[in-house]
């Protein structure tokens, strides 16, 4: 599908749009029967003819009362099928599209609020959907019938109904185009609103310990004050859109009265049916008038379809290819090789080179931002590297699938999300085939046999029902129990005890890293003993340590023109590695040249 | 797509009464409302005249004068829809700013006590979450007013040209209501656990949405599309069902109304047979019989979206309630935000507010709850720092370290137990006096908007620019500034946004650093640091914390070197801690200044300016 395209357009099957547009068309006949017959009864019947003349149209009119009702209930239950229908498919499709930039691919925010934020949006999508097929059907049907009608009575009538509805048409389409800067500029001070919000609450204890709380006020104050300008513009639009719908509908009706009035006297039409042609007209632009505010009603649906489309224009991270060309099952090697990665325009990573070889533990340190775990997604492949590579058993991960490289990959994530079924099918995830005692083995080695002791259903205990509440603790456990239990031969681990108090995150980690057995394991960890459990330290960053996390890079301070010789860097952090970790064999150093001897890049 | 029945009626009567503007607002909605009736009235005379002066045999009348008084009609209309569309709109917006301003308020005076609702939350209450009034002041609630007043003008109206016409049309609007109200009710039992049904589909959606990137790791993301899609199909149809019951008292208000213009017409023809009414009457309230019932039809079609915008308020009063400082009968239990006011009344009672470098800082027995929590966060916990001593504070993820600190810089006050300076009580204190004589670094510290000398002097308003420096440089930050293109002028964006998490810590710790206080209330003070960066800013940190009483909080060991004594909290207590048994390593690096101090320099040099302790 070409990108931008599908996420706002209206894809109808016709095969649903046809009894919503069937029952709305009959919905309008009986809306324009019902007045134009009870304005022929009234008007014929002023005539004094006998009374069977009039039995047809009273029966008519009732007919067409009740008959309208109906048609409204399945013209509103068609659309809403419709737009539900309309809601699943735009699910499937951003599932897919979002697919490839989770996580991490989303200008660097891939945080779950984002992804909550886009699942809402095809929500109001959808919700927008409803009300403008609701609206176009509406209007084009009664339009149409109307002026056909109209038309039958005598054509010039006909005519100008129809330019009548077209300008009062015309009118709220422009109106709402007025408005929607102002709406469009409101929805942009939203973000900056709840941006201010958050930053206020945030720094209110420190302010108020200041005695700086006027800091607080200021700048929400500003961000209100711009969003009643912006409101002012956008009601200003509502209020024309209808007062526009008002004067063109009733001008038109004039126009068709007056127009009726003069073929009248020319002899072309009778009163009764000049009376007739009047309610009709008053039926239909009764139904146009209307769509003024419907159009300022679905501000919100289209600056969430933009979203989506930017979106489905955005460029994948890391696009998989069509053949997999992983490596046989077995003991392999992870390894980034000189790789240089940019996120969102900042350099993350610069020249890094490491590797984690079978049976190895290799620790990946490194100040916040210095991009240890952009380093794990580059093994994973959810992010491209600009240059350089990054791969398992030396086959670029760029030339694997995705289920190629979880068949060599167990990956625990700085925050694990526990998915609303059982126990038993969130660790199966990680491995289909496994059995209950192996699952049971394996949150023993998490250290989760004590809370799963107290588990009511033991594996088959619902963890999305609310009632088992998971702790943080507790939910990063299941992590680490869900990429001990992955078939790879190559562990990566994300912060796994950042959820753990200093006292117990030592024993859990020195515990884990036992448990990894003869798997290569590559572990991000702030733990300042790190050093003591692994075999090998990479600290990420500036080498100089002074000012680790300066800039957007704490790799790019090597290549600055401040930085220091790569030797410096590397004799550094052997230093720093042999002080942390008096028991570890070797130390790899982070630099464009590496100094530790080994070599992860093959020489080419 | 959401259509429930709001429960106890559509209105929130305290939008009304707290909020000026939205009285304002809906009475100029509804007078405007009266007026278009009016012009409603004169439009349908007019056009009924001119319709019926084209019939045989009748007088044809003054045309121009009737098309005259169409026109105006029309125009007053359309001006009353601008006007009535405009301040409704905007007084929605005026409303709404104003129910922010409240809001934020309340949540700024309680946030420092921590016990407010989250900034996340905050957030979307006070933005996305009151963006439902617009719709629901903007337009439902003047539809509804309006529903009350302007079918019964229309009425009088009607029945001025027909009173059997009048007669039926109130039955009708009788009837409204009552069809309204049964059918509303039937539906709303029978679709309640429909709902169940459709959020439970909607979480498995967002579900399946969370968990993406571990699907996508485990090479189990193609399989879970099919879950995204059956879920989808699902909703669909249990959706269809629930709405064929929702729509049905659309269905039955609808036919209502379609079913009295028919009723009003009928009669009005037969009693055309023989006389008793004239045409251009007949044709006139044959005109006025949808007006009638528009409103209230918009209105039905209104009450069920007004569910949002009345959560909404709710939401706004409720977090506005539960962040309005409790007054317990001792004192103001936050003192804080505009609340610190009127807690520095009390000022003189104390007498002269204690030096905490001075005296011994005790917290004891001190109980606190939070709201929405059974058991209490500290229970029965007594902690003394004498004067000079520096205690550190460690704990697991939530324990309530964070809320110490909140007690000791009088953000909140303990539901048993005191917090004493000296033996006065901190309830007793000035508190405005007592926080100048602290230096406080939240878990989070901010960046405020200005320059990065700006951000520094918060703490310290009379910094020199040389202090200012030398304050950076013992934080290892010496080459930020000589990065950055004006220095210490350079302006640092809202949260610090140019700055990553490290460069934030490092600027927050200068600016404790700059702080001449006697009491250093620290938490987290090495976070975001590496190694290297730690060591130098601890190094700093003692020679700044020599002399001066301190409590850190902390998860890193190394901080531990520089504290005098060691503090577990642990189930609502605190707990001392062995310093020999806690870190073998204590020993060893209990003393990071006896390391020779170029080791921690930069590059180059620079002198760090705290000069070594002797051990």
């Amino acid at each position: 599908m070409r990108p931008g395209a599908g996420m706002s357009s209206l894809e109808l099957g016709r095969r649903r749009l046809a009894p919503a547009a069937a029952s709305g068309a009959l919905a309008a006949i009986c809306g324009i029967g019902l007045l134009a017959t009870s304005g022929w009864l009234i008007a014929r019947a002023s005539e004094r003819p006998p009374i069977f003349v009039l039995s047809v149209a009273i029966g008519s009119v009732q007919a067409f009362a009740l008959g309208r009702g109906v048609a409204r209930y399945l013209e509103r239950l068609g659309v809403h099928d419709l737009s539900l229908s309309r809601l699943g498919a735009l699910r499937v499709r951003l599932y897919d599209l979002l697919e490839p930039f989770v996580p991490g691919g989303l200008e660097g925010r891939g945080s779950g609020a984002v992804v909550s934020g886009f699942v809402s949006d095809t929500e109001l999508v959808a919700e927008g959907l409803a009300k403008r097929l609701g609206a176009a059907i509406d209007v084009t049907a009664s339009v149409v019938i109307g002026a056909a009608l109209a038309c039958l009575v005598q054509p010039v009538l006909g005519a100008l109904l129809a330019a009548g509805a077209g300008a009062v048409v015309l009118g709220a389409l422009g109106s709402a185009r007025l408005a929607r800067p102002g709406a469009e500029a409101e929805a942009r001070l939203r973000a900056e609103l709840a941006e201010a919000v958050v930053d206020a609450l945030r720094s209110a204890p420190e302010l108020v310990a200041y005695e700086r709380e006027d800091l607080l006020r200021e700048r929400l104050s500003e961000v209100r004050r711009r969003s009643m300008t912006a409101a002012r513009r956008r009601s200003t639009g509502l209020g024309l859109g209808r007062a526009a719908g008002t004067l063109l509908s009733g001008a038109a009706m004039v126009a068709v009265v007056g127009a009726g009035l003069a073929v009248h006297d020319e002899g072309h039409l009778s009163g009764v049916m000049l009376a007739v042609v009047a309610f009709v007209a008053l039926s239909v632009f009764d139904q146009v008038a209307g769509l003024a505010s419907v159009l300022g009603d679905v501000d919100a649906s289209r600056a969430a379809a933009r979203r989506l489309d930017v979106l489905s224009a955005a460029r994948r991270p890391a696009p998989e290819p069509a053949v997999d060309r992983s490596p046989a099952t077995g003991p392999i090697a992870a390894a980034l090789c000189e790789v240089d990665l940019t996120l969102g325009g900042n350099h993350v990573l610069q020249g890094v080179s490491l590797e984690a070889g079978s049976g190895r533990r290799v620790a990946l340190t490194g100040a916040s931002g210095s991009g240890k775990t952009t380093a794990l997604h580059a093994l994973l492949h959810f992010v491209s590297v600009a240059s350089g590579r990054a791969t398992l058993g030396e086959v670029d991960v760029s030339e694997m699938t995705r289920e190629g490289i979880a068949r060599h990959v167990g990956w625990m994530a700085d925050e694990t999300h526990v998915f609303a079924t059982s126990l038993a099918d969130n660790l199966r995830l990680a491995r289909p085939a496994a059995s209950d005692a192996e699952l049971v083995e394996v949150l023993d080695r998490a250290g989760l046999s004590s809370w799963y002791a107290s588990l009511p259903d033991g594996l088959a205990t619902d963890l999305g029902s609310g009632a088992r509440a998971v702790s943080a603790g507790e939910r990063q456990r299941l992590g680490m129990a869900r990429a001990l239990l992955a078939e790879g031969s190559v562990l990566l681990l994300d912060e796994p005890t950042a959820h753990l108090d200093p006292v117990t995150a030592p024993e859990v980690l020195s515990e884990l890293l036992e448990a990894t057995g003869d798997r290569a394991v590559l572990i991000v960890s702030h733990e300042p003993d790190i050093g003591r459990l692994v075999d090998a330290v990479v600290t990420l960053g500036d080498p100089s340590g002074d000012t680790a996390g300066w800039g957007a890079s704490g790799a790019s301070e090597i290549m600055g023109p401040s930085g220091p010789s790569p030797l410096g860097s590397a004799a550094k952090s052997r230093q720093r590695g042999v002080e942390a970790s008096p028991g570890s064999s070797e130390v790899r150093a982070v630099g464009r040249v590496d100094q530790s001897g080994v070599q992860p890049c093959p020489r080419s | 797509m959401r259509e429930r029945q709001p429960r106890g009626g559509p209105f929130d009567r305290r939008l009304v009464r707290e909020l000026p503007v939205v009285r304002l607002a809906l009475g100029a909605s509804v007078t405007l409302g009266l007026v278009s009736t009016a012009a409603v009235v004169v439009q349908a005379l007019a056009l009924a005249h001119l319709l019926a002066g084209a019939m045989p045999g009748a007088h044809s009348g003054d045309r121009a004068a009737e098309f005259a008084w169409l026109g105006a009609a029309v125009a007053l209309r359309a001006l009353a829809a601008f006007v009535a569309e405009a301040v409704a709109r905007l007084g929605a917006t005026a409303a709404k700013a104003d129910l922010r301003r409240q809001l934020l308020d309340a949540a700024l005076a309680s946030a420092p006590t921590g016990t407010g609702t989250a900034p996340g939350a905050l957030a979307t209450v006070a933005g996305r979450g009151l963006d439902a009034l617009d719709v629901y002041l903007g337009r439902t609630v003047p539809d509804l007013v309006l529903a009350a007043a302007a079918p019964l003008a229309l009425v009088v109206a009607v029945g001025a040209l027909d009173w059997l016409s009048a007669v039926i049309l109130l039955v009708a609007i009788a009837l409204f209501p009552i069809f309204g109200a049964l059918v509303g009710r039937a539906s709303t039992s029978l679709a309640a656990e429909r709902w169940h049904q459709l959020e439970a589909l909607g979480r498995q959606v967002a579900d399946v949405f969370a968990g993406l990137p571990a699907l996508r790791a485990l090479g189990r993301s193609a399989a879970q599309r099919e879950r995204i899609a059956r879920a989808g199909e699902a909703l669909r149809s249990a959706s269809q069902k629930t709405l064929r019951v929702a729509f049905l008292s659309a269905l039955v208000l609808d036919t209502l109304a379609s079913v009295s213009v028919a009723l009003v017409a009928v009669p009005l023809g037969l009693r055309l047979l023989d006389g008793s009414i004239s045409l251009s009457a007949a044709l006139a309230v044959l005109i006025l019989v949808p007006e009638v019932l528009l409103p209230l039809r918009r209105a039905s079609a209104e009450f069920h979206e007004s569910t949002e915008g009345l959560a909404a308020a709710d939401a706004a009063f409720s977090s506005i309630g539960a962040a309005r400082p409790e007054r317990s009968t001792r004192a103001a239990t936050a003192c804080s935000g505009r609340a610190a006011t009127a807690c520095s009344g009390r000022a003189g009672r104390g007498g002269e507010v204690p030096d905490p470098a001075l005296v011994p800082v005790a917290l004891r027995e001190l109980q606190v709850m939070f709201p929405g929590r059974a058991e209490p966060v500290l229970d029965d916990a007594t902690l003394v720092i004498s004067p000079g001593e520096t205690v550190a504070l460690v704990g697991a993820n939530g324990v309530g370290k964070s809320t110490v600190a909140s007690l000791l810089l009088g953000f909140s006050s303990p539901t048993k137990g005191s917090v004493t300076a000296g033996g006065a009580d901190l309830r007793d204190l000035d508190l405005r006096q007592w926080r100048r004589k602290l230096a406080y670094l939240p878990e989070r510290p901010t960046l405020v908007r200005g320059t990065l000398a700006d951000n520094l002097r918060l703490a310290a308003p009379s910094a020199s620019d040389a202090d200012l420096h030398a304050a950076l440089a013992k934080v290892g930050a010496r080459r930020l500034v000589a990065r950055l293109p004006l220095g210490l002028s350079t302006r640092l964006g809202e949260g610090g946004r140019p700055t990553s998490a490290g460069e934030r810590q490092r600027v927050a710790l200068a600016r404790v650093m700059l702080r001449p206080a006697s009491l250093y209330v620290l938490d987290e003070p090495t976070v975001h640091l590496d190694r290297e960066g730690e060591e130098a800013v601890l190094e700093a940190l003692h020679g700044v914390l020599e002399g001066r009483s301190a409590l850190v909080i902390t998860h890193r060991p190394a901080v531990l070197a520089i504290a005098d004594r060691v503090v577990v909290l642990r189930g609502g207590g605190f707990v001392p801690v062995l310093q020999q048994s806690h870190d073998p390593r204590r020993t060893s690096r209990r003393m990071p200044h006896t390391k020779p101090v170029g080791d921690a320099r930069p590059p180059g040099g620079g002198v760090l300016p705290c000069a070594p302790v002797p051990a």
